[in-house]
């Protein structure tokens, strides 16, 4: 038996800050101290706490290290493993006390979350199927192979899951649809196709807890009545690929997989496809369609559904990684438990990738219900630098820009949806002050206009057209009546695009139009970019009276811009200047000489008003 | 050789030559039977054998609190 187990995440996140080189040399101080028989390591799926990665967790005390490098190891294994002292420097430090904390579990990062569907992610290894079994699994599998389907359906149905992937669909209800309909042949399709920029909530689930998937997937096979599943990931994913076909491969090792499942009749396969990344293949049909080997493109309507012609026309169960993941503790705890966790009308948990100008930003997983609020000031331990809060993204792409007045906001589907922005897949990226709200819709734009399989005319010229009126008000050329038009041309995308891509598009531009119209009017009408972020509309200058002539600026600026003789005010040249903005960061805090401006106060230094 | 089997590294092995799970004919309880096991034939040290795997793995308080 092991004195201590050392728990490093191995998520594709921590891999990239160093993670292996930590193993690596772990091991070797460990075989230094000769404790290498006393110590395990385990390498785990992702622990969510992204930014702070590499993490690095001690049991049975759970001391929780984070930031930690290869080079800190003879340091921890002397000072920790071998003094018993810990290593302070080392520890998670509270951002407002800057007090250190010992155990993840005091972490107000993890405190507030409710780890259902990530509940083995970062806690077990994920190539190693005995870990996963000891945290009961595949004990829902082996429950539902001695129920009935629709014993089964009715179980999933009244839990009131819903459809994780985004939309929110009644997943038992897709599943009696599935099931009712007759056929020799039926599929059951994992959607890990996920695409949203920043997203990475599906990833952690097949990189951290693969055969949670599996089974989940089994049991839809079970209840549908279908032998054989695809999991569509993306190819970009390779850690996920890699950890998923080992995952296949150790239950059907295991009997698990396969032929007569625990002696039960039951055969089940599961296949892996590799999406070549496009964002329209997340999309049922145009999923279905890649699958089978050509471009996918999404069904024109009227077309059958998925489930009831869907994979080479047969009845096809799709389902997102995190919806199939849950579901083998649905089974084993039964639906009351479920439907015990979140709101009246949505059950369970959300998964978000908190990402932007927070704290804390990483993988999480809340109750459904919780105040959007809470969500960015308790676990992502609000905006850092002393900034204001200005507006939170969610859904990705497709999705829209809530502002400070909705952070009251209990978060599930439909309040989400009802406000102007959606769940979706999970992004969720909080801006600041800092952020310019038309850029930001410029910016999600852009990717879908770039991300458009171009079948559908509104989806292919609509969002095209709309992107080059941004561009104008971004640049200055903004003109009287495109506010107007945004609007108009979104509602024509929304109403004749073909697709949930296409219909889903203009949200983030609708939805910042609906909160920041005011930011909109400024670029138009005064020329000004408010948050000081769109180029055109910027300029930067040096006050005379609080330069000192350090010269940093004049050093650093690769343009060549900044004149001015040591100890004597500086000047910028705004013909040479590329507005990158490297004075403006530099200049000391104690001066702050190099200002930012933007509308009228432009016109006021152009007349030698100055600033 | 038969009645020779000591070690129990993972759930597949099998505990002793009592064990019937197979490729060819699975066992129904392999789950319940890796975890509380062995279900089919009583034997104190076939248990052990199990609760070694469960307790390696168990590496902290919260492991089994889920």
């Amino acid at each position: 038996m092991y004195d201590k187990q050392i728990l490093i995440c191995a998520g594709t996140g921590c891999i990239s800050s160093g993670a292996l080189d930590v193993k690596g040399s772990l091991e070797k101080e460990l075989e230094k101290h000769n404790l290498q028989d006393k110590v395990r390591i385990i390498l785990s799926g992702c622990h969510g706490f992204c930014e702070k990665g590499p993490i690095f967790i001690v049991y049975p005390e759970d001391i929780f290290y984070c930031g930690v490098t290869a080079e800190d190891m003879p340091e921890l294994v002397e000072e920790y493993l071998v003094k018993g002292n810990i290593v302070d420097r080392l520890l998670y430090k509270d951002p407002i006390t800057g007090e250190s904390v010992t155990s993840h579990e005091n972490i107000p990062f993890y405190r507030q979350q409710k780890r259902l569907v990530l509940r083995n992610c970062g806690v077990i290894d994920p190539e190693n199927i005995d870990e996963y079994i000891i945290r009961d699994g595949y004990s829902g599998l082996k429950k539902s192979l001695q129920m009935d389907p629709k014993e089964i359906i009715d179980t999933v149905k009244n839990s009131g899951l819903r459809g994780l992937g985004g939309a929110g669909f009644p997943t038992g209800r897709k599943w009696e649809t599935a099931y009712k309909i007759e056929s020799d042949k039926k599929y059951v399709v994992c959607n890990a196709d996920e695409g949203d920029p920043g997203a990475f909530m599906d990833r952690s689930v097949l990189e951290g807890d693969p055969h949670s998937v599996l089974e989940g997937l089994m049991i839809a096979g079970k209840a549908i009545g279908s032998d054989e599943a695809y999991v569509y990931v993306r190819a970009e994913y390779p850690l996920a690929v890699r950890r998923l076909r080992k995952a296949i491969a150790q239950a059907e090792e295991y009997g698990l997989l396969g032929e007569n499942i625990l002696n039960s009749g039951f055969n089940f396969k599961v296949n892996v496809k590799e999406g070549a990344g496009a964002f329209v293949c997340g999309e049922s049909t145009a999923l279905v369609i890649s699958i089978e080997g050509k471009r996918g493109m999404p069904k024109p309507l009227p077309r059958p559904r998925t489930t009831e012609a869907g994979l080479w026309d047969k009845p096809t169960l799709l389902n997102n990684v995190k919806t199939l993941s849950v579901i083998p503790q649905i089974i084993n705890n039964g639906a009351d438990w479920f439907a015990g966790i979140g709101t009246e009308k949505c059950k369970g948990t959300a998964v978000f990738a908190l990402t932007g100008k927070t704290n804390c930003s990483g993988l999480i997983e809340v109750p459904m219900g919780i105040k959007l609020g809470k969500i960015i000031h308790e676990i992502g331990g609000g905006i850092p630098g002393g900034k204001k809060f200005k507006a939170v993204q969610t859904g990705g792409p497709s999705g829209g820009c809530l502002p400070e007045s909705k952070l009251d906001l209990a978060v599930d589907f439909d309040t989400l949806l009802q406000a102007g922005s959606m769940m979706g897949s999970g992004g969720m990226v909080v801006l600041d002050e800092t952020t310019c709200m038309v850029d930001v819709a410029r910016y999600f734009l852009n990717f879908t206009v770039e991300e458009s399989c171009g079948q559908c005319t509104p989806c292919r010229s609509g969002t095209l057209q709309m992107l080059e009126i941004l561009n104008d008000i971004c640049e200055g050329n903004g003109r009287e009546g495109d506010v107007e038009l945004l609007l108009e041309l979104g509602k024509s995308i929304i109403d004749s695009s073909i697709c949930g891509l296409g219909k889903s598009a203009p949200n983030p531009v609708l939805s910042t139009i609906d909160y920041f119209r005011d930011e909109y009017e400024a670029h138009i009408k005064d020329k000004t970019c408010p948050a000081l972020v769109c180029k055109n509309l910027i300029i930067y200058d040096i006050d005379q009276e609080a330069c000192t002539g350090c010269g940093r600026c004049r050093k650093n600026c690769p343009a060549g811009a900044i004149a001015g003789d040591k100890k004597e005010p500086h000047v910028i040249d705004q013909e040479k200047c590329t507005k990158c903005a490297i004075c403006y960061d530099l200049c000391p805090d104690r001066f702050s000489a190099v200002k930012c401006l933007t509308g009228e106060k432009i016109t006021a230094m152009a007349k030698g008003g100055g600033n | 050789m038969k009645g020779e089997i000591k070690l129990m590294e993972r759930f597949i092995d099998p505990c002793c030559d009592k064990c019937v799970n197979s490729k060819i004919k699975p066992c129904e309880n392999f789950v319940e039977c890796r975890l509380s096991g062995p279900i089919c034939h009583e034997n104190k040290e076939c248990t052990g054998k199990r609760q070694a795997i469960i307790e390696k793995y168990n590496h902290s308080p919260g492991f089994f609190q889920h």
